[in-house]
């Protein structure tokens, strides 16, 4: 059995905190596996935060969806939002080597991502980003 | 610092942990933080903070790494 929803948002954290809340209820009602809910869960907040602070700069009208598809064994969302050209994919890996105590202390969500995600599409249609991250397992 | 009630760690949570390690090391201090769930002992561990904080089981742990 599938779960499909959607929830519309304004680019805010306490819309953010609205998804989360949401976000774990339809979890709860779909069955889909606690882990693969947590990893889902970590990578739409990281896209979403990556929105809000980068996204909208030049955006009258800021919008952005998810849309989730819930099942045994897999967990997708697809983040859609009016903002600015973005695929993260093209970022590079940030080294987990690097001295965290005294170099630049940004890119943690972009390797959040890809680390707890099996799979990701991005496309841009029209004026609209639509990022699709995928949790198998 | 106790992670006890921490239910949920992201990025945002990482960057004020390495303000806070940054800022303790400056005083020639620890970051020790002990208890974490297991989703978030991984972001710790995928972010790579786990370098620069120690990350152990329980309060008793925490204090055995000042001594």
């Amino acid at each position: 059995m599938s779960l499909k929803k959607s929830i519309g948002l304004l680019p805010t954290a306490s819309d953010v905190t609205r998804f989360n809340t949401w976000f774990d209820l339809e979890c709860t009602a779909s069955g889909v596996e606690r882990r693969l809910a947590a990893n889902l869960k970590l990578c739409v907040n990281e896209v979403l935060a990556n929105l809000i602070s980068y996204g909208f700069s030049d955006t009258p009208a800021p919008m952005a969806a998810v849309e989730i598809d819930l099942r045994p064994g897999r967990a997708s969302a697809k983040v859609i939002d009016n903002g600015v050209y973005f695929d993260l994919r093209d970022w590079p890996p940030v080294s987990k080597d690097r001295d965290l105590l005294t170099g630049p202390p940004g890119g943690f969500g972009i390797a959040l991502i890809k680390e707890h995600a099996t799979a990701m599409s991005y496309k841009r249609i029209g004026d609209l980003n639509e990022f699709e991250i995928v949790c198998e397992g | 610092m106790s992670f006890t009630d921490v239910t949920f760690l992201a990025s945002i949570g990482i960057r004020l942990l390495v303000k806070a390690a940054r800022a303790i090391a400056k005083k020639n201090g620890r970051l020790v933080v002990f208890n974490p769930s297991e989703d978030a002992r991984k972001v710790l561990r995928s972010t790579g903070i786990d370098s620069i904080i120690a990350v152990v089981a329980d309060e008793k742990a925490a204090i055995a790494e000042f001594r």
